[in-house]
């Protein structure tokens, strides 16, 4: 089966040379691409898409926004962003916004390609400056919210070995666990911190 | 008898003269009493004036130094922030730009198997562009203050040089302070040494042939250190002392008062040493 993937970039030529990677690799197909946020949040919710690359910085609506729009309704896409660096700060939107993985675009296009698989898979990537973000971020948040959704004493642990610049397989040897479960927590981090920053939303709009 | 009438009754003038004379003393006494308590009143109220006065003008005076060091931090920090904004932009700008011309070199390189040297010169364009975007992605990390703390520091270092590694045959063994200070450092001796641990890592890769890797970071109360040391062919340090990787990287360190040494032989591998002085890098 392949992977069903979108693409939203209104780079015309990046656009296209993804398109024609993604189709030519095995595995991969990519019938839908889009040049703006727009068009994505009227089209992509009818669509059966595994994964969708979507680019942060777009005329109009950014990427962040078009997945703030898109994620209530389309649970299960997967959004990877991409940005010409890792600049922390709109990563971390976008990850609060409901995205499970980002890459820059120097990565090269047969790491595209893992990227893909692995957010399909469930995978979700988190440098230490991330890390240290989620944490402040868990910190900060009201009473209320940290009795919702906190993290376990284990996604404490995990935040605080990658905040020091441990990669998912020294932090699996250290707390003898398998690098699959290290993915698995790094995941339930990422679906609490985006229910949380959903919930600071609604309590924004709608205050008590 | 007239005159004794006389008399007394000039006595009576007299004694009533005087009277009204005692009078208009007593009056004038009185008044000048008066005077002299408006005069202590005056008095009174300007010292009180002058006083509130002399009050008022330190006040006003400490006030003002006050608003000095808060407009200085004001703008100390608007420049902070508009450094940031400024690299910011140019990130943004610059960087769309240079992952494109990356990207799209990627797509000519990989088309053109058959054209070697059109291959190569994409190759190189590529190679190009990916070394800027870094170098400019460490420059906007550096920038943010928040950044440049040791502990910040050391965790990027062993981030970077595991993830670095992961596309080569390479095992790395880190062993880091469990917890370093959060210590601010200069952006200056951050940037120093991180470009030097990136340029060792590069010659590991590039030229040692090695397949493990040591990474040890230290930190005592007067120095951080790093050695970096694998197992690869190693070379004869006279032969190479005066390349110009290895001499970029002491130039870098020197420039925040490092010392760097490296130990190598032929076939027994290379390690480098760094250590730096903390009061030199601590802001």
């Amino acid at each position: 089966m392949n992977i069903q993937v979108g693409i939203v970039e209104d780079e015309k030529q990046i656009r296209e040379s993804l398109t024609v990677l993604i189709n030519g690799s095995e595995g991969f197909s990519c019938i839908h691409a889009f040049e703006t946020a727009e068009e994505a949040i009227i089209s992509i919710p009818s669509l059966h898409l595994d994964v969708v690359l979507m680019d942060i910085h777009l005329p109009g609506k950014d990427g962040i926004d078009c997945i703030l729009n898109l994620k209530p309704t389309c649970n299960s896409v997967q959004f990877l962003m991409c940005t010409s660096f890792e600049d922390t700060d709109s990563v971390f939107k976008a990850l609060k916004a409901g995205t499970s993985g980002y890459i820059t675009k120097t990565t090269q296009p047969s790491k595209i390609l893992d990227a893909i698989v692995e957010v399909f898979n469930g995978g979700s990537p988190m440098s230490s400056n991330i890390a240290r973000k989620v944490v402040n971020s868990f910190q900060n948040s009201n009473a209320e919210n940290k009795e919702m959704l906190k993290l376990s004493e284990r996604e404490k642990e995990i935040l605080h070995l990658l905040s020091k610049g441990l990669r998912y397989k020294e932090i699996a040897d250290s707390l003898f666990l398998s690098t699959e479960t290290v993915r698995t927590h790094i995941r339930n981090i990422y679906e609490k911190l985006h229910v949380n920053s959903r919930i600071e939303a609604l309590n924004k709009v709608f205050p008590k | 008898m007239q005159i004794k009438f006389d008399t007394q009754k000039k006595e009576a003038e007299i004694k009533f003269l005087n009277q009204e004379t005692k009078i208009r003393d007593l009056k004038i006494k009185e008044q000048a009493s008066l005077l002299t308590k408006k005069n202590y009143q005056i008095t009174a109220f300007l010292v009180l004036m002058i006083g509130l006065f002399v009050i008022a003008y330190f006040w006003k005076k400490s006030q003002n130094l006050k608003n000095i060091l808060a407009s200085e931090k004001i703008i100390k920090e608007t420049e902070e922030h508009e450094r940031i904004r400024i690299a910011k932009d140019i990130h943004d700008d610059l960087g769309s730009g240079l992952s494109k011309i990356n990207f799209l070199s990627e797509l000519i390189s990989q088309k053109t198997d058959h054209l070697p040297e059109i291959q190569n010169n994409s190759e190189a364009v590529k190679e190009t562009s990916k070394k800027m975007i870094e170098n400019m992605r460490d420059l906007i990390w550096a920038l943010n203050p928040d950044n440049t703390t040791i502990a910040n520091l050391l965790a990027r270092i062993r981030e970077y040089s595991t993830d670095y590694l992961e596309d080569y045959p390479i095992e790395i063994q880190n062993s880091f302070p469990e917890n370093p200070p959060q210590t601010n450092i200069t952006k200056e001796s951050h940037r120093e040494l991180f470009m030097v641990v990136k340029e060792s890592l590069n010659n590991i890769v590039k030229h040692s042939k090695a397949t493990k890797v040591n990474f040890t970071a230290n930190i005592n109360s007067k120095f951080l250190e790093l050695s970096i040391k694998d197992d690869g062919i190693g070379f004869q340090t006279e032969t190479i002392k005066n390349g110009n990787g290895l001499r970029n990287m002491q130039t870098r360190l020197h420039t925040i008062d490092g010392v760097f040494k490296i130990v190598s032989e032929n076939s027994k591998g290379t390690e480098i040493n760094v250590s730096v002085p903390l009061e030199k890098i601590i802001k």
